[in-house]
Formats: C-alpha cells, structure tokens, sequence
C-alpha cells in the first residue's frame, strides 16, 4: 500500500497562468485562498485538497489530469509535436 | 464584537507591514527573541525588590515578539478557520502537533535540571513560568522557524 507521503503532485499552474496572463493574486481571490498558497503550490511544497484542485482546473476550463499528475508532465513542446504526428497519420494527405 | 476584532486582525495580517515579516530570515530572529524574552520574564520572576515592576517591564518585549510573531504568520493561530484556507490550517495544525511533542520533552527536561539544581521557591517559580511561557508559544514559534519562503512575486 502507498503512504500519502510518498504521493507526489504535478502541476501546470505556473505554467497555466504565465499563458493566459493571470496573476497569483487574481487565480487566489477565485479559488479562495491566499495568494501565497497558490506560490506552495506551484513549487509542489504543498500537496492540496481534492476539492482546491478541482476549483483550480475548473478556473482553467480544463479537466483535473491537465492540470495536476502524479508524474511529471512533459514539455508542451512534445506533446504538440505527437498530437501533431498522430493527427498526420489519422487524416493522411490526399495527393 | 468578535466579528470585529477579527475583522481587524485579519487587516492587520495582510498589511504592507505584516508583508515584510513573511521572510523566513526575518522569522527566525523574532523566534529567538521571543524565547529570550521568556527568560528575561523568569530572570525577572527571581529578581529581589520590586519584583512585579520588574515582571511587567519584562513582559513587554514577550507581547510585541508575539504580535511579531502573529503578523510573520498572517495570524494563523488568532484567526477563525473561516478567514483561514487549506494550506494555513494544514501549517498550523501541523505546527500544534509538533509543539506538543516538543513540549513533552522541554518539561521533562526542565523538570530534570530543577530538580538537580535543588533550587530554591522563586527559582522554581521562575523555571515554571519560562516554561509555560515557551510551551504557550512554541506552535508559532515551530511555525515562523519552519514554514519554507514564498519568493516569487507577480
């Protein structure tokens, strides 16, 4: 069985936010928390409630796994890069 | 009237002065004041003479090193669960824990070396209040000296 200990969380909050110009201060105010939590968490020095994520992700209008793994995410970059790939090979060219 | 007070504590802690205590740095050396000011309170305690001048002077110092120590923390241990969030009540509920243990150990300890020392009825007195004065304020003292910075600033 995993402790809760060992359980580690991911996120895209920071990354989120430098996107769609929001500041901390702004995301806090919507979720009700202080601005300093949201900074906790984006550094993952706080794992938090079921309940603040969903609120977090539904802020972003995105579903909780966008926005929080118990893996780390990889680079948008990539991922842009196989959606593009697997796009190509679903709809091939017509020549 | 409750409303109120916490209303004001609650403006008192996210003030402009309030900010510049967040600073684990400038944490630290309240923690350290504040525990000397517990003994200057004892010291004062097993002075001679006029012995309750001395007491209410000492405990000036111990009221503004745990205001300092209130604001440092944004008041997580003055203000109600409501004006509180996820995080500032897993800190202090976190820090509670580990004050209870530490408080364990430090009377034990204190017991220990009063009793060695064989000291006399206003030495006893003085060793006792140093401790209950330590023990009332070791969860926000745990908590200024442990909680981790929040630098980054948008």
């Amino acid at each position: 069985m995993t402790s809760t200990k060992e359980v580690e969380f991911y996120n895209r909050l920071k990354l989120l936010r430098t996107e769609r110009s929001v500041s901390r201060k702004e995301l806090a105010e919507a979720v009700g928390v202080h601005p300093q939590t949201i900074g906790y968490i984006e550094r993952r020095q706080y794992n938090l409630s079921l309940s603040l994520a969903f609120r977090l992700a539904s802020y972003f209008g995105l579903s909780l796994d966008a926005v929080f793994s118990q893996r780390p995410f990889e680079p948008l970059s990539n991922e842009t890069l196989r959606a593009g790939a697997s796009q190509k090979q679903a709809d091939p060219v017509e020549l | 009237m409750m409303g109120n007070l916490q209303d004001r504590m609650f403006r008192q802690v996210n003030s402009a002065f309030a900010d510049r205590l967040q600073r684990r740095n400038r944490r630290r050396p309240i923690v350290v004041a504040t525990l000397l000011s517990a003994v200057l309170i004892g010291l004062a305690l097993n002075a001679g003479g006029d012995r309750i001048v001395f007491v209410a002077l000492a405990s000036l110092p111990y009221w503004l090193c745990m205001h300092l120590l209130n604001l440092s923390l944004r008041g997580i241990f003055e203000l109600s669960d409501e004006r509180l969030d996820e995080h500032q009540v897993a800190v202090r509920n976190n820090a509670y824990k580990t004050a209870y243990g530490f408080a364990l150990v430090f009377m034990v300890v204190l017991v220990t070396v009063a009793s060695v020392l064989d000291l006399d009825r206003p030495g006893t007195f003085a060793v006792a209040a140093f401790a209950f004065l330590t023990c009332a304020l070791a969860p926000r003292m745990i908590a200024a000296w442990s909680l981790e910075d929040n630098h980054d600033v948008d």
